[in-house]
């Protein structure tokens, strides 16, 4: 009963604090990356919570190996997880609409960056992804080899991603 | 009969195979159409990812296009014409690495595109300044690359449409041809399989047709063998019976007179196993051939019986019959083989029986709905009874109650076997009912039709009769036979006596030893008697000379009998003074078919060899109006 409690309280304060860290969200230094917007709590401009380079390597920044049905081969991501920016942002919605450079756009549920372990490449095989290596950020859903093939979320991994807004 | 065993084996192993191929033929289909129905799929899906791959692409250049005409105009930055043509960049790969590599036009015009991008890269992001003009030279490089591949797209989507299915849906097609063959090979085995098993089945019927033929021309043989045998017994048969007949005649001792019966009874016993035998084989050969004339069965159980009863009386039987059955009822059967049977059952008991009483009945029941009658005749008798274990086995050929090596009483064991074929041939069975120690009922059914009123009805007086003696052989004489009888002998010049004017008798056979048996059978008629041994010779003969009589035996080779009398009869009738001779067949082939044919070619009498005195002297003195000529 007592650990419990301890546990309860001690879990209350980590999210508080982090909450409190989120919701003063630095303002970008560099160029801006990513922009976040919607149902979210912490913000660091109008209406929108911008991210630049150095504030997504702050996040739960991970390397991961993984096979997508674009590439040939095993790829090497790296990127933060798409669950340490929405807890960043404090999403607070069910679904997300990702927003391409050139205006493409698909609807990702928020239940599938814990479920599948989604990354916001930004790095492939240890280099920043230009444009045309379908950069800025490239949502990944890691999978094995025979996963990739059959495309399971081939719909949902948007390339040149600049954009995300938090819907309910 | 190794052939006969394999032969289920290798028809049932073909037809696990082929219930085996149509489970393949099955799977293969539903294969296909899962296969067909993923490919389907998957071939409209590479059709709208590359309509989206190329119109994304046409996009990404119009806008980059769009971008350096802004970047003239200083609308935007070298940045943002940067982005534009990364993004570009970034179809280049997707476009190339679409599972189109073999659209050739296509693939081109993105290799134009990524020429452009190659040569204006360093120019783009790295020269120190952008130029207008050279700008201006870029956007209208790519509006035209772009234009390029636009027309190419619009082409092939809209125009050739036929054309990109075709290359989109390639691999269904390959393996759609594949399934094709796949399962038409399954089907031209399955018909293979069918025409092999028809042609099997086929062949099958005729190798079993061949064997039946086989088997039954087989059996045939053995009835012809058997009756030929049979024929040739009874020849030589017939001069021993004759000669023990004439040899009882003549003065013998007490021993003598013994010998010569135990000769003349054996005779008669190897005679009636030789119509046992044969009789049997034409039952197995399923060829009894049964007469169809009207009769009188009544008539028939009296012959019988009186036929039996000195035997009965020497045993010190008595015999009871009970006609239930009105006497002039005639019905249409074959009267042998009738008589055969009550023969038969009637011996039995008689051969059975020390002590007490034979009681033979006959009964009528017409049975409904039609106008045949069911004949009933019982004969009971009061002998030791049949143990229950042998009444199946005395119906089996060869088989009495007793079969042990010393049973008591002779025979074949052929009777009842025979008798009941008959029955059953004649609609009816043999049953019988039996009480150890008090006696046996036998009881023989017969379906027969009534007679029309007109029907000729094949009457038989009884004639003189010797016990043992086969009724089956007497014949009966047809009724309407009076009005071809010749004028009798006296006819003839002035009151004739049998002293002074003798008969002139013609007799045919080619067996030496039964003319001289016939000689001596009528040798009391006191006649001058030609023996003639061929039908070529009779015919010659009875054409030469006058002839009271001719005795024809029917079997002979050359001209049988029966074409002997053909031509006699002939030369009667072409000659001016026609008289008729009678001719009587001698013949041991007494079937009633046979005896029919015989009296339509012309001949007046038949009587059946072995023949006795008594019953030819008979045929004679009827013939001769009555008066016997002894």
């Amino acid at each position: 009963m007592k650990l419990k409690s301890w546990v309860a309280a001690g879990a209350l304060f980590l999210v508080s604090t982090g909450a409190a860290i989120a919701a003063n969200l630095t303002a970008p230094e560099g160029p801006v990356i990513l922009e976040v917007s919607g149902e979210i709590a912490n913000l660091n401009g109008d209406g929108v919570a911008q991210f630049d380079m150095a504030m997504l390597r702050q996040l739960d920044w991970r390397e991961i190996e993984t096979y997508t049905s674009f590439t040939t081969g095993m790829q090497s991501f790296a990127g933060p997880t798409l669950a340490s920016l929405l807890a960043a942002v404090g999403a607070e919605g069910d679904r997300l609409n990702a927003t391409a450079i050139n205006d493409y756009f698909v609807e990702i549920p928020v239940a599938d960056a814990d479920a599948h372990n989604v990354i916001l490449a930004a790095e492939m095989n240890g280099k920043r992804m230009r444009i045309r290596d379908k950069g800025p950020i490239w949502v990944i859903y890691p999978l094995s080899e025979a996963e990739a093939a059959k495309k399971p979320f081939d719909t949902e991994m948007i390339w040149q991603m600049n954009r995300l807004e938090v819907l309910d | 009969m190794k052939v006969v065993q394999l032969r289920p084996t290798g028809r049932t192993l073909r037809a696990v195979v082929a219930v085996g191929i149509v489970g393949v033929l099955i799977i293969l289909l539903l294969a296909v159409r899962g296969k067909l129905e993923g490919e389907e799929k998957r071939a409209s899906y590479v059709m709208s990812s590359l309509s989206w791959k190329v119109s994304e692409t046409l996009l990404e250049s119009q806008k980059l296009v769009t971008a350096f005409v802004e970047y003239e105009d200083g609308a935007i930055s070298r940045d943002d014409v940067i982005v534009a043509t990364e993004l570009l960049w970034s179809r280049m790969d997707v476009l190339q690495n679409s599972e189109f590599n073999t659209y050739k036009e296509l693939v081109e015009a993105g290799a134009a595109l990524q020429s452009f991008l190659d040569r204006h890269e360093e120019e783009i992001y790295d020269a120190p300044t952008l130029q207008a003009e050279s700008v201006a030279a870029m956007r209208a490089e790519l509006s035209k690359a772009a234009q390029t591949l636009r027309a190419i797209w619009i082409k092939d989507f809209l125009g050739d449409r036929e054309r990109l299915h075709d290359t989109a849906t390639q691999d269904i097609a390959d393996a759609r041809t594949l399934f094709e063959r796949l399962i038409l090979g399954c089907v031209i085995t399955l018909a293979i399989y069918m025409i092999a098993e028809i042609r099997g089945a086929q062949q099958a019927q005729v190798r079993e047709r061949a064997l039946r033929e086989q088997a039954l021309s087989a059996s045939e043989a053995k009835t012809n063998f058997l009756a030929n045998v049979s024929h040739e017994i009874r020849t030589p048969l017939n001069g021993v019976i004759g000669m023990a007949q004439e040899l009882a005649e003549t003065p013998q001792t007490g021993e003598q007179s013994q010998m010569t019966g135990v000769i003349l009874s054996s005779a008669e016993l190897l005679l009636s196993t030789i119509n046992d035998v044969l009789d049997i084989s034409k039952i197995e050969s399923g060829r009894l051939g049964l007469d169809s004339v009207a009769f009188l069965p009544a008539e028939r159980i009296e012959l019988s019986a009186a036929l039996y009863e000195p035997a009965i009386t020497r045993k010190g039987l008595a015999i009871e019959i009970g006609l239930h059955c009105a006497a002039n009822q005639a019905l249409v059967g074959d009267p042998l083989r009738f008589t055969q049977v009550v023969n038969n059952l009637v011996s039995n008991a008689v051969k059975f029986t020390e002590e007490g009483r034979i009681t033979v009945g006959l009964s009528c029941r017409p049975l409904p709905g039609s106008d045949m009658i069911e004949v009933q005749v019982t004969v009971r008798d009061t002998g030791p009874g049949i143990p229950e274990g042998a009444l199946t086995a005395i119906f089996e050929p060869f088989s009495q109650a007793d079969n042990s090596t010393t049973r008591t009483h002779g025979g074949t064991g052929l009777g009842l076997t025979i008798s009941r074929a008959i029955c059953r041939e004649m609609g009816g069975d043999i049953a019988v009912e039996t009480t150890i120690g008090e006696g046996s009922t036998f009881i023989a059914t017969f379906t027969m039709a009534k007679a029309a009123p007109n029907d000729v009805v094949a009457s038989i007086r009884p004639v003189a009769q010797g016990p043992g003696r086969d009724l089956a052989l007497h014949v009966p004489a047809p009724v309407d036979m009076p009005d071809v009888l010749p004028e009798p002998p006296q006819g003839r010049g002035d009151r004739p006596d049998a002293e002074t004017v003798r008969s002139r008798i013609l007799l045919v056979d080619d067996s030496a030893t039964n003319r001289m048996v016939m000689k001596r059978l009528l040798k009391t008629l006191n006649a001058d008697i030609d023996e003639a041994e061929s039908g070529l010779d009779a015919v010659e003969r009875a054409t030469h000379q006058r002839y009271d009589l001719i005795l024809m035996d029917i079997q002979m080779p050359g001209m049988d009998g029966v074409e002997a009398t053909c031509e006699i009869r002939a030369h009667e009738q072409a000659s001016a003074d026609p008289e008729r001779v009678p001719i009587i067949a001698v013949t041991a082939n007494v079937m009633a078919h046979q005896v029919n044919t015989y009296l339509a070619q012309g001949m007046d009498r038949v009587v059946a060899k072995p023949v006795r005195k008594t019953e030819i002297l008979d045929v004679i003195g009827e013939i001769k109006g009555g008066v016997a000529l002894h």
